[in-house]
């Protein structure tokens, strides 16, 4: 399912990132880092509620709007019950909307603010997502200090907040189209390669995207999925060109490999991972980039892991699904 | 249903592991603590006279101090990805399995926090130790070799 915008912006984006991608290749792109994983407060939960707090006061200082001038807030996260969000949001906004979509959520909530913002229905949005690398490696995964070996495929959960705010105003970039994502049963199984797990959904989203848009990968500057790591997308490339003879040699890149330096920061193993590892690359660096009219447009596929941990011990295979958002650069 | 065509373009972009290595690594990790153990054990009962059954009992007391402390601060997972498993399949890695999860839950509190879940990794391994322990036990009894 393909739906086309005709007056969704992106106004202004903000991203907080912490430790691990200060490191990395990005990092003068970032509006805020943090040297540890408390920021500044007592259990690692609460740090990444702080992150979601940092990240809404820094999107409404460069857009330079109070807190009630928001129509909408969409939060997203991995913790429980998506709380780093619901607490993180609170005070924010005339509405709030918490989307669990695993590390789908950013593009899945552009979705939703898009469809309320072409209709107007709302006049802006606030989409925010955050993770926490040590809450999800609790909640998913070891004990935070636990020396559990993760093998080669394992990705890193990344730690940080991003957000965009989109409006009905003209901007330099826009919201061109998106299409949405359906739930994938490759019956995958193993938590430790996510690369493989989400490829098939990036895969399906990427193929109906192409057939009910006409296009091809040529039609992009750049498509990037969100963060299958660097095994997934040679799993990607190659599927798409045996089974569907589409090429993506030239222009397809994965947030999960932009976002750290494979080569220096081993202990990422396969890449990045998490709801905010895709929206540090796209609201970041190829924001910038689409703004200064460098890329025109961009394909962003935001892929997720579905599953929780009691599943996999009672033995059930791990869903996928991932959505695609496509952004194109205008003169305003 | 499995897609073998995917399953089969998966496979071919598989990350490769070194078992190998590993395997080599964690064999000597293990067999230097094993020996410095009974290194100690000697030393204990040579230099203080000590009985066997009390110099093992220091022995395994101050390993699980050791791999505990070095948990609270901060370094047994980095050592582990050195060393390998040979530092996980001593004493030392049941005390760090006890220590990290009760590191992870103290702000939960002694009872909800710690208490409930300081056994998460540690409770299979009592669990089926025991089980184990009886099971043999028994075997033992019946073939007579308990004097």
């Amino acid at each position: 399912m393909t739906f086309f915008y005709k007056n969704v912006y992106f106004e202004d984006t903000a991203t907080i990132v912490g430790p691990y991608e200060k490191k990395g290749p990005l990092r003068k792109y970032f509006d805020k880092s943090y040297n540890d994983f408390y920021f500044g407060e007592d259990s690692f939960e609460k740090g990444e509620i702080k992150l979601v707090r940092d990240c809404l006061i820094l999107i409404l200082k460069k857009i330079g709007k109070k807190k009630e001038d928001v129509d909408l807030v969409l939060g997203g996260d991995l913790l429980n019950q998506i709380t780093a969000s619901t607490y993180g949001c609170y005070g924010v906004g005339n509405g709030f909307i918490g989307v669990y979509g695993a590390c789908s959520s950013s593009v899945l909530e552009i979705i939703i603010a898009a469809n309320f913002i072409e209709h107007q229905l709302i006049q802006n949005a606030i989409c925010l997502v955050s993770s926490h690398n040590l809450t999800s490696e609790k909640q998913f995964r070891y004990p935070i200090e636990y020396g559990a070996l993760r093998p080669n495929s394992a990705t890193f959960t990344a730690t940080g907040s991003a957000c965009c705010f989109l409006s009905s105003s003209r901007m330099k970039v826009r919201v061109e189209c998106a299409t949405l994502g359906r739930i994938i049963d490759y019956r995958q199984d193993n938590p430790n390669d996510m690369g493989r797990v989400m490829a098939p959904a990036a895969i399906d989203t990427m193929k109906r995207h192409f057939q009910d848009t006409g296009r091809t990968p040529n039609d992009y500057d750049l498509i990037v999925t969100g963060d299958l790591g660097k095994y997934g997308v040679e799993i990607v490339k190659d599927y798409m060109l045996q089974v569907y003879q589409i090429d993506l040699s030239n222009n397809y890149h994965d947030c999960g490999v932009m976002l750290y330096d494979l080569e220096v920061q081993k202990e990422v193993k396969a890449g990045g991972s998490g709801p905010v590892c895709g929206p540090l690359v796209v609201y970041s660096y190829l924001f910038d980039l689409l703004k200064k009219k460098q890329y025109h447009r961009i394909l962003f596929l935001a892929t997720g892991a579905l599953f929780s941990p009691q599943l996999i011990y009672q033995k059930e295979k791990i869903n996928s699904i991932c959505h695609a958002v496509s952004l194109e650069a205008v003169s305003c | 249903m499995k897609n073998t065509k995917y399953e089969r373009i998966a496979d071919f972009h598989k990350a490769s592991e070194d078992r190998l290595k590993n395997a080599v690594i964690a064999f000597f990790s293990g067999g230097f603590l094993g020996a410095l153990a009974e290194g100690m054990i000697e030393a204990l009962c040579s230099w203080f006279s000590f009985s066997r059954t009390i110099s093992s009992t220091i022995m395994i007391i101050f390993f699980i101090f050791l791999g505990s402390l070095c948990t609270a601060l901060g370094f047994f997972d980095k050592l582990v990805e050195i060393f390998k498993c040979g530092l996980l399949i001593p004493i030392t890695g049941f005390a760090h399995s006890m220590t990290s999860c009760s590191m992870d839950y103290r702000k939960e509190g002694p009872i909800y926090g710690i208490g409930s879940n300081m056994f998460k990794l540690a409770g299979s391994v009592i669990l089926y130790g025991v089980l184990a322990a009886w099971f043999f036990g028994l075997i033992r009894y019946l073939l007579g070799g308990v004097g």
